[in-house]
């Protein structure tokens, strides 16, 4: 009871699930989060995060913390970032090692979704304060402990029903805890799966497993070998123009599916399979040295299907040209309109039309493999199902020493090595009807008509492809980042502070395994290697005016090596890089102010933070050059600055508020410079063109938010809570060529044409209103045999209740431009959205 | 205690078990099958000769039920027919025009076609009738939008037997219009066989290329230059080509599904031009002796007859008299400068004056000097259609046939001589009215010219 009350003292409001809508251009694999009225566990998140996607919120939380619950759980459903920060500005540890990818800088959430029972154990370091395991990112560093004596002593079992990206999820868990023999034993495993989730033509397929076997040898050593992995496959879901979303008369129009054998067919089926294990040592010399090793290795694949083509109409149906705006007639324009609405699958795949157009589609190939004369005759798929493989080969090697200096002083520091070797492919999926594809690049073709320029692989000339067979490009990318880090920390009777420094070398490095026709000398084996040296420092210090009241400030710069994909110009064909890759910078400040009293906690919290030349590569199609181009823009600074504010107050027995808001404000301060390749022939279109950017927003999350919520919970195991959430400052990612001299050239300044051109879009703020209820029962107050105690846990949750669909997450606008005739609606935007009404219903047992 | 622990054992195997077997996740998909090829048979009332006979002039909605039935000759795989499909019963042929760029995987070589032709369009571009949506205010036709193509075309059985007529080029007239042809014996001409390419498929600009046959009779082929085949050389030989024969205002041309319907690997035949000179193109080194100025001033012997023919918008400035460095010692109009636009240097308005013969078919001027980019002319007829030559590279005596649009691409360098441009008029026609423009001289921008032309003239 006594530990029911503490715990009903720290339990933030919404400690219930939320999930995130699916990101712009894949489905998250899996974005639960879920928490258990029990006193045995905080509230759990599990976040997973898709990093080919820009725009997933992730964010880890103890949950303790009134303001950073509320971000996480509450304000998830709306895509907010912390601070408006991107996903590599944090960092998670597991059992002694960093889970980043040297990829792309983000955390790999997606390697153990779905293993909420065995995530619990874990420590957070928010923004800038000090951790014992880590440097840290600005936005704050996790360590999950996963050993198996860390693990409670339970056997676990849960069926959760609800109709998010999945409708159930079923999870055993079996913890032996640490037994008298010094070992300890924890499995846990778990199936999500749905015919299809709340965006239609999405279905979800995850299986997630995971074994810890720990010996404890003395009081000095113990060692721990952990392994885990998340088969799972789903389907894929996008953001759309409004008008195919007025068509189909909803926000959450999925363009990827399509009917055939009278189901729903997704295009895009993204799929993980790759485990991880992890080897854990703990070593006490004394009482005053703690030193831990470890070593992960993670194998295996990722990949996203999509619809390739050869040289016939794009079979996508959000394509502009089929939409009715794009029909000059107004006669056939509101007919067309009239058959859609008449007929939404009009705007979905239409699958059966790939299949014929493939199974007559007989045509000969010449001089197969290069050979004179091997000429093949069959059905030739004009239209397929492709693979985006990428294959993961990953070793993290970390040691941490923490050693107590003095009664004051502690160190803290440790050294790592980390690799990454991620080989990226593609592989025909599906023939859909055909006998062969063939290796031909069709951009090239059209470009360089007669020559082998269009092949993909000069080394197989006009190879002809089956099914699981490698097409399109094939390149390593190679990582190695090396690392050490100290710090110092002191705890004085009025003061706490803290010194911390880290220093990195990163090297890596393409290696290609196709001569691609277009560039011959320059696709195969092993670009230049590209060597970044990078330096971090932190400090901080809190002043304690006394045990109730807190005030406190950190300070840290650092600089990261700029991204693979940002400094390859077009890594599918070639070894470029763009000219003087530089350090990204970053300068970040916060202070705050700290409440805590028994009936009332509120911590205040300012922070600026700014980053220096910043780099991003696209590829896309430039309607004034007429060309696939690669697009980098570099020079990018941005400003994050805000305040952060969270308190709660319990007002009477078992009622309590809690309040939390966040206003940001967090936009580009530089004008960025963008140069421009032709993806087909590396020649220069233009170089360090200005792109108008400063004072535009960052778009990656709301930066107004705010929840207000009332919770009661009853000394008879029960409670219920609601809030009210307010999202607001949510603007749409603008597209770079869109805000260059030549796209308002000969446009008058001031005129509406001129600042619909220039405009940044933000949408609707907006409020949703979330319930939450749960029970447990012990068992044994009606069985009063049992030995053990057994519980039965029941949680709802109910988001949105008013079924609110115009919260928008965000969107983008297109990154093409109609240089002719100024049309922005020619290209328009893309918006997400987030869920209506969804419910979450979780039924545990344990003992 | 037993008791109940069974109970909740029980329960567990229960859930485990029927939740796991609903969740079976099916990603599989049955295939569909080759739709068969059915002749669905409708009930055709038009021949596509009577189809044509519906033109009268301008486009028009074709209102009555008709349907006609065909079969397809166009194949646009190889992106040189584009956005069009064309049909042939034995009446004849006749082109639609369809928003779509792979008719061929629906509407593939040999496949029976029925139209029901309702509520489409009927009009001609440059003579050739079309087919389409609506009326796209040029006399033409605007395409029929790719959603709607089911509406208005019934699939037919495919792999039907199509014969080419054969014919010879001086048996075609424009009621073979968009049927398949076979030419027999002909051979590219010589200046091009072996040499130039279908089209420019670097710029993707689409060219002319001349077929001729024995008697030295000629027909252009025309090529886009987003084939697939538009860099491709020409073959040298002789033989057969099968193409879709078009007209393009009075001129005959043929349109090529793909070049291996171009079979002319025989020996080539002389046709008594001047196979010695094959670089010259049969450009001529001087005016035919009956050549006369086609405007008053057109020699720049008398600038102010020269500026009296200039129309309203007069002329730039950087082109001037040049006295004493004209060609044979006379003047001549000097260009000399870096235009800021693709302007026009001046335009010739029609006059009475211009005493040129009816039916002139060769217009020429010397050239001397150099620029970075190349000369583009407008030359208009009596009925204000304009035709345009683009002069492109220029080293040598050059002969100019018409082109779609003025591009000023190419480079110019005499190297000191003086050089002709002859434009070749087939198809053109000159204005003898009294009103609108005669002919216009145009220039590339940002490039430099340091040119002098002179005696424009015609026969």
């Amino acid at each position: 009871m006594n530990k029911l009350l503490i715990f009903a003292l720290v339990l933030p409001l919404g400690v219930f699930a939320q999930t995130n809508i699916d990101s712009t251009e894949v489905a998250p694999i899996d974005e639960l989060q879920e928490s258990q009225l029990t006193f045995d566990e905080a509230p759990i998140v599990s976040l997973d995060d898709e990093d080919i996607a820009p725009g997933i919120s992730s964010q880890l939380t103890a949950g303790r913390d009134p303001y950073f619950s509320a971000a996480t759980f509450d304000w998830g459903a709306a895509r907010f970032r912390i601070r408006g920060y991107d996903n590599d500005n944090f960092v998670t540890y597991m059992n002694g090692v960093s889970m980043d990818a040297l990829d792309n800088g983000r955390s790999s959430f997606y390697l153990w979704s779905g293993l909420n029972d065995v995530l619990r154990s874990r420590e957070n370091s928010l923004g800038l304060r000090p951790s014992n395991y880590a440097f840290g990112r600005i936005g704050g560093q996790f360590n999950i402990d996963t050993r198996a004596s860390k693990q409670w002593k339970q056997f676990r079992v849960s069926y959760a029903s609800t109709n998010r990206n999945y409708r159930n999820r079923l999870m055993a868990t079996y913890n032996t805890g640490l037994m008298k023999s010094g070992w300890a034993v924890s499995i846990s495993a778990s199936r999500r799966w749905a015919k299809e989730g709340y965006i239609p033509g999405t279905f979800y397929d995850g299986w997630s497993y995971f074994a810890s076997v720990e010996k404890v040898f003395n009081k000095r050593h113990s060692l721990a070998l952990t392994t885990f992995g998340a088969p799972t496959k789903s389907g894929g879901s996008s953001g759309a123009v409004k008008e195919l979303q007025d068509l189909a008369g909803t926000h959450y129009y999925n363009p990827y599916w399509g009917y055939q054998d009278g189901r729903k067919r997704n295009s895009r089926v993204n799929k993980s399979n790759q485990p991880t294990v992890i080897l854990t040592h703990e070593f006490n010399p004394n009482e005053k040295v703690n030193l831990i090793t470890a070593g992960s290795y993670t194998t295996g694949i990722r990949n996203q299907s999509a619809l390739d083509w050869y040289n016939v109409s794009d079979p996508r149906p959000e394509y502009y040209r089929y939409l009715p705006s794009y029909l000059q007639d107004e006669n056939y324009r509101d007919q067309l309109i009239d058959r859609i609405k008449e007929d939404p699958s009009l705007i979905q795949i239409d699958w059966n039309r790939l299949y014929q157009v493939n199974m007559h589609n007989i045509e000969t190939v010449k001089n197969v493999d290069g050979i004179s004369g091997n000429n093949v005759t069959g059905k030739r798929s004009r239209y397929i199902i492709e693979q985006r493989i990428t294959k993961v080969q990953r070793l993290n090697l970390n040691s941490t020493l923490n050693a107590t200096l003095s009664d004051q002083l502690t160190f803290n520091g440790g050294i790592s090595y980390q690799y990454l070797k991620n080989r990226m492919y593609k592989e025909v999926g599906d023939l859909l009807g055909g006998e062969f594809y063939v290796n031909l690049n069709q951009f090239a073709e059209r470009d360089f008509p007669g020559s082998d320029a269009n092949q993909n692989d000069l080394d197989h000339p006009n190879q002809i492809l089956k099914e699981g067979d490698k097409y399109g490009y094939d390149y390593d990318m190679v990582f190695h980042k090396a690392q050490a880090w100290g710090q110092v920390q002191g705890t004085w009777n009025k003061v706490d502070a803290f010194l911390a420094a880290e220093v990195s070398h990163t090297l890596f490095f393409r290696n290609g395994h196709y001569r691609n026709g277009l560039f011959r000398d320059n696709s195969l084996g092993k670009s230049a290697k590209q060597n970044f040296t990078n330096f971090g420092l932190k400090t901080g210090v809190t002043y304690k005016i006394n045990g109730r009241n807190y005030l406190y400030a950190n300070g840290g710069y650092s600089t990261r090596a700029p991204y693979f994909s940002d400094i390859f110009v077009s890594p599918r064909t070639r070894n470029s890089v763009i000219d003087n890759p530089k350090n990204e910078k970053i300068a970040s400040v916060e202070t705050g102010y700290v409440l805590n009293t028994p009936k009332f906690k509120a911590r205040l919290t300012g922070y600026y933070t700014k980053f220096f030349d910043g780099i991003r590569t696209m590829t896309f199609y430039h309607d004034d050059f007429r060309n696939f181009v690669n697009y980098t823009l570099t020079n990018i600074d941005e400003v994050h600055v805000g305040g952060e504010l969270g308190m709660e107050a319990k007002l009477y027995k078992g009622l309590s508020l809690e309040v939390a808001g966040t206003l940001g404000r967090h936009f580009y301060t530089s004008r960025q410079k963008a140069t421009v390749t032709v993806d087909n022939s590396s020649e220069v279109l233009s170089s360090n063109e200005v792109i108008y950017s400063k004072y535009y927003k960052v778009s990656r999350s709301p930066q107004t938010a705010a929840t207000i919520g009332l919770n009661y919970r009853s000394p008879k195991y029960w409670f219920i809570s609601a809030n009210v959430n307010y999202f607001d400052d949510i603007w749409l990612d603008f597209n770079p060529i869109r805000r260059t001299w030549s796209a308002v050239e000969n446009v008058t300044p001031g005129t509406p044409l001129y600042n619909e051109i220039l405009a940044q879009e933000k949408m609707h703020s907006e409020f949703t209103l979330d319930l939450f209820g749960g029970y447990s029962w012990r068992l044994n107050n009606q069985f009063k045999n049992l030995k053990k105690t057994h519980y039965i846990y029941l949680n709802v949750g109910i988001n949105n209740i008013t079924n609110n669909k115009n919260l928008s997450t965000g969107g983008y606008e297109q990154l093409r431009y109609d240089f002719e005739n100024q049309d922005v609606n020619k290209f328009p935007s893309r918006y997400f959205y987030a869920y209506g009404i969804n419910y979450f219903i979780n039924i545990a047992y344990k003992f | 205690m037993k008791k109940a622990q069974l109970i909740f054992r029980s329960m567990l195997i229960a859930i485990l078990a029927s939740t796991l077997l609903t969740s079976c996740v099916k990603d599989k998909f049955d295939t569909p099958e080759p739709t068969p090829d059915v002749d669905p048979n409708l009930a055709v009332n038009l021949s596509i000769d009577e189809l044509k006979n519906l033109y009268t002039g301008s486009s028009a909605e074709i209102t009555g039920d008709y349907i006609i039935s065909g079969t397809v000759i166009s194949d646009d795989s190889d992106g040189n027919v584009y956005q069009t499909l064309i049909i042939q019963d034995s009446t004849g042929g006749v082109g639609f025009r369809i928003q779509r760029t792979d008719l061929f995987t629906d509407f593939p070589f040999g496949r029976k076609v029925y139209v029901k032709l309702k509520g489409l369009w009927i009009g001609a571009y440059n003579n050739l009738i079309q087919v389409g949506a609506g009326d796209d205010g040029q006399g033409s036709v605007t395409l029929i939008p790719a959603a709607f193509v089911d509406s208005f075309f019934v699939k037919g059985p495919r792999n039907q037997t199509v014969t080419p007529l054969e014919i010879a080029i001086p048996d075609l007239s424009s009621r073979y219009q968009n049927t398949l042809i076979k030419l027999k014996n002909v051979q590219f001409q010589e200046g091009q066989a072996g040499v130039s390419t279908y089209a420019d498929a670097v710029n993707h600009q689409a060219e002319s290329t001349v077929l001729e046959d024995c008697d030295g009779n000629k027909i252009e082929i025309r090529t886009s230059g987003y084939a697939k085949f538009a860099g491709t050389t020409l073959p040298g030989g002789k033989g057969d080509v099968v193409a879709i024969y078009q007209i393009f205002k009075t001129s005959n041309q043929l349109l090529l599904n793909k070049s291996s319907d171009v079979q002319l690997d025989g020996e080539r035949c002389d046709t008594g031009g001047n196979p010695t000179d094959t670089t010259s193109n049969d450009a001529p080194s001087s005016p035919d002796p009956s050549a006369v100025l086609l405007f008053p001033g057109s020699d720049f012997e008398n600038w102010s007859d020269f500026q009296s023919s200039i129309n309203s918008f007069g002329i730039k400035s950087y082109a001037t008299q040049a006295t004493g460095t004209g060609h044979d010692g006379s003047n001549a109009l000097s260009l000399n400068g870096t235009p800021g636009g693709n302007d026009y240097v001046f335009t010739i308005a029609a006059s009475d004056n211009a005493k040129f013969p009816a039916g002139a078919t060769r217009l020429s001027f010397y050239v001397k000097g150099t620029a970075a980019k190349s000369l583009s002319i407008n030359v208009y007829s009596s009925t204000g259609d304009k035709t345009y030559y683009n002069i492109e590279d220029l080293t040598e005596n050059k002969l100019v046939t018409s082109s779609e649009n003025n591009q000023y691409t190419g480079t110019i360098n005499t190297n000191g001589n003086w050089v002709l441009v002859t434009l070749d008029l087939t198809g053109a026609g000159l204005n003898s009215t009294n009103s609108g423009d005669l002919f216009a001289l145009k220039v590339g921008k940002n490039a430099a010219y340091d040119l002098l032309i002179d005696d424009i003239k015609v026969w």
